[in-house]
């Protein structure tokens, strides 16, 4: 008894495999459009610092529009308006992986411009000066130091992304959310299933959230 | 003086308005030590820079061993390299900065062996013998293993001469390479220098260290407001200078 509400766990142990199957269907989200933001991510960072406005000019749309606009109005405009517009027919599951990625790709996009920014100009000055080529200098010196710095942000996006996974429900996505919310409709138990799911939730990025302060302490962020 | 290792021609740099060379020219023959000295601001560093293309010029030439740096000619006029072919020429330029640039992800060994390995396609082990020499011959050998951070300021100058020098660089260039150092440290990174320049090495030094340039310059220039005012022997630059502007930089520094 919590006040005047007795909690009946019972209901959740019930729906228990359906939950499972919503949790995978969030990792799998989770990962993918983590995935693509890593990929994407390095892509757009190093597209901005390119001195080619051909590249650092569409980099800086994608990265304005998609910090600039919320998630859940991305995923619905990639749901709804794709299929309209250029006749692209995907999954909810595969829409959204794809604009989560995209999502990520814009901050993991800065990530990777700030790490990169963050790398003394002498570095790169004695690497070429020793007959290193632009990209060997890049691959050899400036990534590795920057990829360091970059780890605690990469973390906390990690944990973004995860969590963004739950907006996926509005889209008929199955993961954990949509799933919670149809164990609800059928049981009217909300305090249960909501409680349990965010616990679920909790239980996944506070590992993340702990390994990044640890990060943060080594690095003396 | 012998066939030039190094030529300098009209060379010419500006940022945005502000002329920074003015038309310089030198010249430094295989096995010379070439110390340049004037005050801050004068482009002396800028001019190292321009040897081995890490900055473009607007007018002039530069050649090492007889090859131009960072252009070729094409109907007549010198446009810029290709990037493969810089790099190549860059690999021939030693060159050590004021602020040592050792990089700190790898350790002392790494350091030394990246670029014989990376661009002259030394296998490991070959890359690794000829730096241990190197690093056995400077007295750091026991500290392969470390990483840059833990070196003193000095050690890690000696490193990142015996990283130039791994290339086998048929000239070095020296930017100011004991100005960022504690005064007690300095000491260790003239002497190596020293030595570098009694094996007959090719050296353009841009230094404040009068003491060194006396004793160990076959030749001495004096820059000012980006042109060589003037040059010659130690002795006669250093001690009985011909220009006026020489003789006032000279009372200031000593």
């Amino acid at each position: 008894m919590i006040g005047h509400y007795s909690l009946d766990l019972s209901s959740v142990w019930r729906y228990r495999e359906l939950l499972v199957s919503g949790l995978l269907v969030s990792g799998w989200v989770g990962a993918l459009a983590l995935g693509l933001g890593l990929l994407g991510g390095l892509v757009v960072g190093l597209g901005r610092l390119s001195r080619r406005r051909a590249l650092a000019w569409p980099a800086g749309f994608l990265i304005e529009v998609f910090r600039g606009t919320p998630p859940l109005v991305q995923l619905f405009w990639f749901y709804y308006c794709l299929p309209l517009l250029f006749d692209v027919r995907l999954s909810a599951l595969t829409t959204a992986v794809l604009s989560l990625g995209l999502f990520s790709s814009a901050y993991v996009g800065e990530i990777v411009r700030g790490g990169i920014q963050s790398v003394h100009k002498g570095q790169v000055q004695a690497a070429r000066a020793l007959g290193l080529s632009q990209l060997q200098a890049l691959r050899e010196i400036v990534l590795p130091q920057a990829v360091r710095r970059m780890w605690p942000p990469l973390m906390s996006q990690a944990v973004d992304v995860l969590k963004a996974t739950a907006l996926a429900s509005s889209i008929t996505v199955p993961e954990l959310m949509y799933q919670t919310y149809n164990a609800t409709s059928q049981t009217f138990r909300f305090v249960e299933f909501y409680t349990v799911s965010a616990l679920i939730y909790l239980a996944i990025c506070l590992p993340l959230v702990w390994r990044l302060r640890r990060l943060e302490w080594r690095s003396g962020v | 003086m012998g066939e030039p290792m190094v030529v300098v021609e009209g060379l010419q740099k500006a940022y945005g308005p502000t002329p920074v060379l003015r038309g310089i020219d030198l010249r430094v023959a295989a096995h010379e030590v070439l110390v340049i000295v004037g005050p801050s601001g004068s482009g002396k560093s800028t001019l190292l820079r321009c040897i081995n293309f890490l900055e473009d010029y607007d007018a002039g030439r530069v050649l090492v061993g007889g090859k131009l740096v960072g252009k070729r000619q094409v109907d007549g006029r010198l446009v810029r390299d290709t990037e493969g072919n810089i790099n190549r020429m860059r690999a021939e330029i030693g060159m050590v900065f004021q602020g040592f640039y050792l990089f700190p992800h790898r350790t002392v060994l790494q350091n030394v062996v990246l670029a014989p390995m990376r661009v002259r396609g030394l296998s490991r082990a070959e890359a690794e013998a000829g730096a241990e020499a190197l690093l056995r011959r400077i007295g750091l050998l026991d500290k392969a293993g470390a990483y840059p951070e833990q070196l003193s300021g000095g050690q890690q100058q000696r490193v990142a001469i015996v990283r130039a020098l791994a290339m086998k660089p048929s000239v070095m260039l020296f930017d100011e390479v004991t100005s960022a150092l504690d005064p007690r440290l300095v000491g260790e990174v003239l002497d190596l220098m020293r030595e570098l320049a009694h094996e007959g090495r090719t050296m353009i030094v841009v230094t404040h260290e009068m003491g060194f340039a006396r004793e160990v310059a076959d030749r001495v220039a004096f820059m000012e407001h980006g042109v060589v005012v003037e040059e010659g022997p130690p002795g006669q630059l250093l001690g009985d200078p011909g220009d006026r502007r020489t003789r006032a930089f000279l009372g200031q520094t000593e």
